[in-house]
């Protein structure tokens, strides 16, 4: 219940006089100029559009998963630099119900990211029928990859001391994540695949690009789902399980 | 007409399936499509002796000299060719580029020659499915309408 | 029955001890000063009592609620912690509010209890206004409100006066002495200015290194310490008894 309260708060900090509006214009700046160099480009085709679908929904659940990250990463350290998480801490609301309402209206971020990405994919996929399907695809899998990194987030803000340490780590860990996914050629077999398949964000990405442009059908390649599925379920488990003895006035594990 | 006639003109109708040449028909042989659309085509496999097996493999010709990926044309490029099997086989085709192409099956038996099939011209007109005039409004309007948004909740609080 | 006892509370930070031993009792409507000189340990004590810290060993009992106990105790209690911040982006009232609803109340109730609070420390006209354009002492009336929203049977503020002007601290003062004299709740005040201690407080906790120094009332402890160098003033009881050199 009042987990319920702390997101209904969070979510509204975030979006009124918050960070969250202009993050999504930004986002928004960064879909419209890759439509509008994919729509002016002449020699595009039938498959090319597949392909400029697909495109818009990679940037978008990967810029997505980054600004819910950046927002989960502030939520805990933050509040410590900015000296409101005693008096947070100083209510009868649990420490789970702060990590699970911060967690939530960090998400708030990721589902307007979403709404926003519906009429570029709308108006990219136009003819081969595709949109409903890539905003769907986007909406599972992309929501799948926001609460793993997003908890993740969490999981570091809660963990690091200062909130410039937080932002970093996590941006690094989606650095990380990421930079692989853009490797030219990764052998399609063996460790190639292997390294597809444990990166959450790799093997969402391959899963989304086998539906969208490869035409498979949604069981054809569902396995690649299984390291973000796995990493949304172990991170919020880890959360469930540690918040009570990490989210306090000072990082760290040990002493209190 | 005599008996002997009759048996003449029998043996004649029956002289080319004697001999062991097999072959190969599409059911077409001209097809249009615009881009995007997914074509249906049937072989039929002519087997005299009725023992024929090998791979069935269609190919995909640009007349044009455009590049041609079979891969993104057809999911099922060959199809196994027993004795058991059907000897109507129908493939999906699916028009990616633009021009003019020549569709033609190929069968690959176990032994002798290969046997090719009479090609099907296929044309394929363009569709302009994704315009400047479509894109460029959702581009604009998006990050306008979020960032009105933004300037007038802006003006009001700071009023 | 005591509305705060503290039994042989120790605090350590790997080898600092910040809180060393400490035992005392107070009643309810009560108004105890907490002093000390910077490290004393006074900031440490109000942190291990409203259960932000966790003792290294030692039990307490705040509120009637055992220290086990943190989520009945927080519900209870309220604080002003030490440099506390606020949220810039939220109004007053706003914040008030969401404090409120974090303690159970409902949308109405908790806008009832703002609106109150808020007159209650004279920030009625401000309530609409963000906390970025308060100043530090309507933030720090803001913090007093907020430690209020909750009824609390006990009320703990860590240097309230800090930083404000005389009739900043004068008002802050005045809402100290009504929330002991009408709600009837015990108050644990930390503090660095004598003065506020003499007119405010009807008992004392000294603290030096972590460990008591002297307890009781104003007048006991003033007798105390004066009584061996001659002074009636709290300030040279104070002093004599927070010098370098330990007994
Ligand atoms: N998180 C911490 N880690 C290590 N040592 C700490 C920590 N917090 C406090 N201390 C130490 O504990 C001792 C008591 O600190 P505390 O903040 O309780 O003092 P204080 O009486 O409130 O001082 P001040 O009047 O300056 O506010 C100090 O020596 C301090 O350095
Ligand atoms: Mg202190």
């Amino acid at each position: 219940m009042s987990a319920v309260v702390v997101a209904e708060q969070e979510s509204r900090d975030l979006w009124v006089g918050g960070r969250g509006p202009l993050l999504v214009f930004a986002f928004s700046v960064l879909l419209s100029a890759m439509t509008y160099l994919a729509a002016t480009n002449r020699a595009m085709n039938f498959l090319e559009q597949r392909e400029a679908v697909n495109l818009t929904v990679q940037v978008s659940l990967t810029v997505g998963v980054l600004l819910t990250l950046l927002v989960s990463a502030d939520a805990i350290s933050g509040e410590r630099e900015r000296g409101t998480l005693e008096a947070l801490l100083l209510t009868p609301v649990s420490r789970r119900g702060i990590v699970g309402g911060k967690l939530v209206a960090a998400l708030t971020l990721w589902l307007a990211c979403l709404v926003v990405t519906v009429p570029y994919l709308w108006v990219l996929g136009r003819g081969v029928a595709v949109a409903g399907q890539a905003a769907l695809l986007t909406l599972i899998v992309g929501t799948l990859v926001a609460v793993g990194l997003g908890g993740l987030g969490l999981l570091i803000s809660a963990l690091t001391s200062s909130n410039k340490t937080s932002l970093a780590s996590s941006l690094l860990l989606l650095l990380v994540l990421f930079a692989p996914t853009q490797l030219p050629a990764l052998p399609k077999t063996g460790i190639g695949e292997a390294l597809v398949r444990v990166n959450p964000i790799g093997s969402s990405l391959h899963y989304v690009s086998q539906v969208l442009v490869n035409r498979r059908s949604w069981t054809y390649d569902l396995s690649y789902l299984l390291s973000p599925a796995l990493l949304a379920v172990v991170v919020c488990g880890v959360l469930i399980a540690t918040s009570p003895r990490i989210v306090k006035l000072t990082a760290g594990v040990s002493s209190e | 007409m005599s008996l002997l006639n009759l048996l003449a003109a029998a043996v004649v109708a029956v002289m080319p399936a004697a001999s062991p040449e097999p072959a190969i028909t599409l059911t077409s042989d001209q097809l249009t499509a615009v881009t995007g659309q997914t074509l249906s085509l049937e072989s039929v496999l002519t087997r005299p002796d009725g023992v024929q097996s090998g791979v069935a493999h269609l190919n995909v010709t640009s007349l044009d000299g455009v590049y041609v990926d079979l891969e993104d044309w057809t999911m099922d490029v060959t199809q196994p060719v027993g004795p058991d099997t059907d000897s109507q086989l129908s493939w999906e085709v699916q028009a990616v580029n633009s021009g003019h192409f020549a569709l033609y099956v190929v069968l690959v038996p176990k032994t002798g020659s290969l046997v090719v099939s009479p090609p099907v011209l296929l044309t394929v007109t363009a569709r302009q499915t994704l315009d400047t005039g479509g894109a460029l409004p959702v581009a604009v309007a998006v990050p306008a309408i979020l960032g009105l948004a933004i300037l007038a909740t802006r003006l009001r609080t700071a009023r | 029955m005591a509305s705060l006892e503290a039994v042989r509370l120790s605090k350590r930070y790997g080898d600092r001890v910040a809180v060393d031993d400490l035992s005392f009792v107070a009643e309810q409507g009560d108004i105890l000063g907490l002093l000390g000189p910077n490290g004393a340990g006074k900031t440490t004590t109000i942190r291990l009592l409203t259960t932000i810290l966790r003792p290294t060993s030692g039990s307490f009992r705040v509120a009637g609620m055992d220290g086990d106990d943190p989520a009945g105790i927080r519900r209870r209690i309220g604080v002003l912690p030490e440099s506390s911040g606020y949220p810039n982006r939220q109004t007053g009232a706003e914040y008030l509010r969401y404090s409120a609803r974090l303690f159970g109340r409902d949308r109405a109730g908790a806008a009832q209890i703002a609106d109150r609070l808020l007159a209650d420390v004279g920030l009625s006209d401000r309530a609409g206004s963000r906390i970025s354009t308060y100043s530090r002492g309507m933030r720090q009336r803001l913090g007093i409100a907020r430690a209020l929203v909750n009824d609390p049977a006990v009320v703990f503020l860590d240097e309230p006066t800090l930083g404000l002007d005389p009739a900043g601290q004068l008002e802050v003062l005045t809402t100290i002495r009504q929330i002991a004299l009408h709600r009837g709740a015990t108050v644990v005040l930390s503090t660095h200015t004598l003065t506020e201690v003499e007119q405010l407080c009807n008992s004392l906790l000294i603290l030096h290194h972590g460990r008591v120094r002297a307890a009781g009332t104003v007048e006991d402890v003033i007798a105390t310490a004066g009584r061996r160098i001659g002074s009636t003033r709290l300030s040279d009881a104070f002093l004599s008894l927070t010098n370098e050199e330990r007994p």
